[in-house]
Parts: structure tokens; C-alpha cells; sequence
């Protein structure tokens, strides 16, 4: 686990307990107990139809749930949707825009009410899209961008809203549902660097990932979603191994360690053992 | 790595960031449409039979009758009795169906959402022919008490009763299926039109031609007593439209992130929705079911200025008002002394225009 900031010597925490969520009559997430400080970055990981964007719809007060959610000590049905959005933002899975917004007017909006007028809030929307690496792009229409552009514009819209990973002691949360999955691996890293930046200055991330080798790297803490419910919860490394991944995602996988830092990586075997079996017809084909 | 990147760019952060901000041609269009609308507005006092020098006439409004030669005062008369009052509820119309449309479409998410087409009108129009075929019987007493605004009352609750049906139809276990919503209205539309049709049957004859009238929709009966009744509602409704900007700004980005950002979403849309009633059901209650001008004008608007509900809704209202206004004069002088519905020329004028707008668009993406 990370330090903690300085002022604060206990971190303030993400606190779930015993998590249900049920749509359509039918239950999504069950049981479901975790507690994450604040200054760390959180990955919850786990196949598809598990259950992490609901729990992070849930957590995030979107969808009505069983059990408990506390917000650095708060219940989130204590907060309102203000106080909410001054403490925490929310990169969801998908956004569609009903109408054709520029990337400008896209990323304003999540400059809050309360925010000064001037100059000041063109200042943010700017620093915030050239922090993804979109400098430049103010003036495109959002519908015209390509699908990892629109998904870095969407995290800029979420940086302007919580632009201080800690103020007044607070600490602010970032949610990310799959912030990474359709960029490329330099904006990958860049946008894990900008979230790990944030966990670092004493935010909260909870990010759900499918990369789970971008996660080792980037993560201080993993959670485990198989069917709904948590399969492991810990550091990387104590949660990263061979039996516990390959039964998350029902396949056979190996844990390595990097050579230079010791982070895990995983590799699939069957893959591995497909690529050695094609080994000739490969390099023939490469001809 | 805030502070490196907060380092402003040659030729400072305004001009920097002017990119893709519309605002100031947003408010250059807005000022440009409240001329044109007091230009549409003097235009069409002008027009008709009668050439009455408008501007003369209009300062000589403060002084008394008996100083006014005879002519002077057929004018007058002319223009405070007949023409003043259906330019004003032609404006008023206009800005209301303009300024519902933008709203419904804000809140459905969908440029096709509008009262017209997702039965509210219909519902209001039912409402109101209800009332005037069956208001003699059980409801004289309450129609008497409420006098000129029995009507507009009655059709606000038609509108609201039928957008609330609509919104239970859609939703289920709190989360709202815009399409089911549109194809409920559409249906509801559907019924409320039967049944105003099934009321034609039972209506006697001066009931009939006030009947007809919500066919085609017509501001012929344009009166002191009609704007009296319609106008408090739908200038309400216009001054509170304003603040709603915010929270449909933030609904482009859909339901749940527009939570995110802190906007009580299930208010926004409670208080939207009464208001679209309430425009539309005043609206329709003085002149009947016009159609078309709140899917035209907003889209029309969009396409210029942006969705940005800030300058959009007080756009829509300018220009939806010069537009109805334009289009009455038109219905009122082209086949002189006789007179077309307005909804006639709405139709005939808007629908050719909104589909050569279709055809000219680049992409089909960005509606
Ligand atoms: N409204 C709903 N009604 C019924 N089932 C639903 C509903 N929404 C989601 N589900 C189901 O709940 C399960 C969990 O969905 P969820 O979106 O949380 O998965 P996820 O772990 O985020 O998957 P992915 O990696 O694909 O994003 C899925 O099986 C999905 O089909
Ligand atoms: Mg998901």
C-alpha cells in the first residue's frame, strides 16, 4: 500500500458492505465487501458479465442496491447529487451524446456550477484535454473523433470535475469504468500514469480493468469479480497468481515477474502453446 | 503537471480557447432574431386589407381617441383589436411550441421528440374538445368559474395527463426507455385523436366549428381574452425555462452521467415535463393543434448555433415566434378575404424546407 499524505494519517476510504444489486429480477452482485483507501489506485478485474460495472454503477449511486456505501465516512444516500459531484467523478462505460456537441462543450461540462467565471474555467477545459494529449482538438465536433479520442475526451470531461486529487483535507475519487480499453498502448500508459499521478497526490481511483498486466503495473490494489461476486481482493502480487487468476477467468494462465521491478505478468497458456504448435507454418507465412 | 500545462498559449487562453465555444455567435444569432422578430412583428401589423401606417399608429397609441381624425381611429382600431392581438398570440405560440419541442427533445434525448408528434398536443386537443362538446352538462359549473381559462386549464391537463401516461409506460423499476416513450406518445396520440374525432359525432353545430378549428390549428380567433388566458402560462413557462439549460446541457451526456455532475436528473425532468404541458396545453388551448414548428425550429437551430441549451431555448423562442407570426400573415392575406389554417402553411412551407435540410446534411451521424 501507498503512504498516506501527509496532513491525513489515516487515508480517507471507499467502504462497501455486503453489496446486492439485482436488475430485472434478477441478482446481479451479491455480497460484495471491500475497503479501499483513498492515495491508492484500485483495479477490479474479472471476466465479462461479472459484475464490476455494476458494482461501479452502484457505488456511484447510479443503480438501487442492498448493503452499505460510504464515501470518506459518508453514506451515499446522505449526500446529494452536489456534494456528490464535488466528491467524486464517474467515467461510466459507454457515453452516446444525443446531440453534437464540440469536444469544448463536451469537457465544460464537467466544470461544476459553483466553478468562477472567465477565463479560468477555458483554462481547465484546455489543461484538461491537453493532460489526455488532445491539445488542439477544442474545436472538433465529438461525434467526428475516433473511439479512443471520444473515450479520452470523456476522461478530460471527468478531470475537470475533480481537478484536485485532495483539497481541505478531502480527498476526491475518480471511478473509471474501463478508462483504457480502446486507446493505444502510449495513451494506455498515459492515462494510467495520470490516474496513478492522482492516487499518488492523495485521490481515490477505483478503475475496472481488462488489461491485467497494465493493471500490475499500474495498480496497489486488485480486486477479483467472478459471477457477481469478489474472488480475491490484495495487492497485485499476492492476488496474481496462477490458480487464483486462472479460475477467475476459467482458463489456464501463468504468472511471471518482470526482471526489473519484479511486477507480475500473465500470460495465457493456451495461446502460448498454439503459437509453438504454429511455429513453422508462422515463419512461412512471414516470408 | 498541472503546472507546466497551465502555462497559457501564444495569444493568451481567450483566443485559445474560442475553439469550438460557440457562445459568441450563439449571442450574435440571438440578437440578430429579436430584430427580426420586431421586424416580423411590425411587417405583420402592417399587412392586410387595411394599409395602416404602423409606426404612426403605434406612437399614437397614447393619445386620446378624440383627437384622431376618422381614419386615424379606424386604424387604431383595426390594429388594437384585430391585428396587435393575433401578432401577440401568434409570438406567444410560436415561442411556446418552439421552446416545448427543445425542452422534450433535451429530456427525451431525441431530436424527434415534440408535443406534435409524442401525443401531448393530442392529449390537450382531446381535453379541450371534451370540454367544449360536453362542458354544457356536469362541468358548467366548474367552466363557469374558471371562464376564459376553462380552456387552456383543461388542455394543460390533457397534455399532462398524457405525458405522465407516457412516462409510466416507459419506465420501469426506476430506469426511463426513451423509445418505448416515443412509440407510447405515439400511440396515446393515435387514441387522442379517435377520441376527439368520436366527439365530432356528438358535437351540435357551432360546437363543430369550433372543432374543426383544432384540426388544422388557426389563429383566427385571436382576442384580448385568449392572450389574457394563454399568455401568463406561457410567459411562465418561457421565464423558467432558463434555468433548466443547465440540467439538459448535462443530459446530452445521458441519465446517469448527468447525475454524476450533480444534477438532480428526476426533478429536472419532473419540472420539464409540466412545463411542456403547460406551454403546449396553453398553446393549443387559443389555437388549436399546430404542427411541425417544434421539431423545425430547434433543429434549424441546432444546426446553427449548437445544441448549448443557454442560447438554444431563448433561440427557439425568437425564432419560433417571428416564424408563426410570418406564417399567419401568410395565412391570412394570400387567399384574401378568405382565410388558410395556419397549419396549412406551416406544413406546406416547413416540411419541403426540413426535408431539404435532410437531403444537404454530409453525414446521417450528426443529428
Ligand atoms: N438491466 C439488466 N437486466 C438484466 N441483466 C443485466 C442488466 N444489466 C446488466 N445485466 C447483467 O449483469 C451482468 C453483469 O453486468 P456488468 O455490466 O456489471 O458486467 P461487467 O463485469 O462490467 O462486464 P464487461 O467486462 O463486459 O464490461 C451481465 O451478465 C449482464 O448481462
Ligand atoms: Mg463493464
Amino acid at each position: 500500500m501507498k503512504p498516506d499524505t501527509p496532513q491525513m494519517m489515516t487515508p480517507p476510504r471507499l467502504e462497501v458492505r455486503d453489496l446486492g444489486v439485482t436488475l430485472s429480477g434478477k441478482p446481479i452482485v451479491t455480497g460484495v465487501g471491500f475497503s479501499v483507501p483513498a492515495g491508492t489506485l484500485t483495479a477490479i478485474v474479472g471476466p465479462n458479465g461479472s459484475g464490476k460495472s455494476t458494482v461501479m454503477r452502484a457505488v456511484t449511486g447510479e443503480l438501487a442496491h442492498s448493503g452499505a456505501v460510504r464515501i470518506n465516512g459518508a453514506t451515499l444516500s446522505s449526500l446529494s447529487p452536489a456534494a456528490l459531484a464535488a466528491l467524486r467523478g464517474v467515467l461510466p462505460q459507454h457515453t452516446s451524446l444525443s446531440f453534437p456537441l464540440s469536444v469544448m462543450e463536451v469537457v465544460r461540462l464537467g466544470l461544476l456550477p459553483p466553478f468562477g467565471p472567465g477565463n479560468d474555467r477555458d483554462a481547465r477545459v484546455r489543461a484538461a484535454l491537453q493532460r489526455v494529449d488532445l491539445a488542439g482538438f477544442e474545436g472538433r465536433a465529438y461525434h467526428s473523433l475516433s473511439g479512443g479520442e471520444q473515450q479520452r475526451v470523456q476522461l478530460a470531461r471527468v478531470l475537470c470535475q475533480v481537478w484536485e486529487p485532495c483539497s481541505a483535507g478531502t480527498a476526491r475519487w475518480l471511478f473509471l469504468d474501463e478508462p483504457v480499453s480502446s486507446l493505444d498502448i502510449r495513451h494506455q500508459i498515459l492515462i494510467m500514469r495520470i490516474a496513478a499521478d492522482f492516487a499518488a497526490r492523495g485521490g481515490g481511483v477505483v478503475a475496472v480493468m481488462h488489461d491485467l498486466n497494465l493493471t500490475a503495473m499500474f495498480a496497489g490494489r486488485l480486486l477479483v469479480m467472478k459471477s457477481g461476486r469478489l474472488l480475491a481482493d490484495g495487492a497485485p502480487e499476492a492476488v496474481l497468481r496462477d490458480d487464483l487468476i486462472s479460475e477467475a477467468f476459467d482458463h489456464p494462465l501463468r504468472v511471471g515477474a518482470l526482471p526489473a521491478r519484479g511486477t507480475p505478468f500473465v500470460l495465457p497458456q493456451a495461446a502460448q502453446a498454439a503459437q509453438a504448435a504454429q511455429g513453422a507454418t508462422r515463419e512461412t507465412s512471414l516470408v | 503537471m498541472s503546472e507546466t500545462v497551465l502555462e497559457p498559449p501564444a495569444g493568451g487562453w481567450r483566443t485559445a480557447a474560442r475553439a469550438g465555444d460557440r457562445g459568441p455567435m450563439a449571442r450574435a444569432v440571438i440578437a440578430a432574431l429579436a430584430v427580426a422578430l420586431a421586424g416580423t412583428a411590425l411587417f405583420s401589423l402592417a399587412t392586410g386589407a387595411l394599409e395602416i401606417p404602423v409606426l404612426s399608429a403605434l406612437g399614437a397609441l397614447a393619445e386620446g381617441r378624440e383627437t384622431l381624425t376618422a381614419t386615424e381611429l379606424r386604424d387604431r382600431i383595426v390594429l388594437t383589436e384585430v391585428r396587435l392581438p393575433r401578432v401577440l398570440l401568434g409570438a406567444l405560440v410560436g415561442a411556446a411550441l418552439a421552446v416545448s419541442g427543445a425542452v422534450m427533445q433535451g429530456i427525451f434525448r431525441n431530436p424527434l421528440a415534440d408535443p406534435g408528434i409524442v401525443g401531448v398536443s393530442a392529449g390537450a386537443g382531446l381535453a379541450a374538445a371534451g370540454l367544449i362538446v360536453l362542458g354544457g352538462g356536469v362541468l358548467a359549473p366548474a367552466v363557469a368559474l374558471a371562464g376564459i381559462y376553462a380552456l387552456p386549464v383543461a388542455a394543460f391537463f390533457g397534455g399532462l395527463v398524457t405525458t405522465f401516461a407516457l412516462y409510466r409506460i416507459g419506465t420501469r423499476g426506476g430506469m426511463t426507455s426513451i423509445p418505448t416513450m416515443l412509440l407510447a406518445g405515439i400511440a396515446l396520440g393515435a387514441l387522442a385523436g379517435a377520441l376527439t374525432g368520436l366527439l365530432v359525432y356528438v358535437a351540435d353545430d357551432r360546437q363543430l366549428r369550433d372543432l374543426t378549428f383544432w384540426g388544422l390549428g388557426s389563429l383566427a380567433g385571436a382576442n384580448w381574452d385568449k392572450i389574457l388566458a394563454a399568455g401568463p402560462v406561457i410567459a411562465l413557462v418561457l421565464a423558467a425555462v432558463p434555468f433548466l439549460a443547465g440540467g439538459l446541457n448535462a443530459l446530452v451526456l445521458g441519465e446517469a452521467a448527468a447525475s454524476h455532475i450533480g444534477i438532480r436528473v428526476q426533478r429536472l425532468k419532473t419540472i420539464a415535463i409540466v412545463a411542456v404541458a403547460a406551454a403546449t396545453g396553453a398553446a393549443v388551448a387559443v389555437s388549436g393543434g399546430i404542427g411541425f414548428v417544434g421539431i423545425v425550429v430547434p433543429h434549424l437551430l441546432r444546426l446553427t448555433i449548437g445544441p448549448d441549451h443557454r442560447y438554444l431555448l431563448p433561440a427557439c423562442a425568437l425564432l419560433g415566434a417571428s416564424l408563426l407570426i410570418l406564417a399567419d400573415t401568410v395565412s391570412r392575406t394570400i387567399v384574401a378575404p378568405a382565410e388558410l389554417p395556419i397549419g396549412i402553411v406551416t406544413a406546406l412551407a416547413g416540411a419541403p424546407f426540413f426535408l431539404w435540410i435532410l437531403l444537404r446534411r454530409k453525414g446521417l451521424t450528426s443529428l
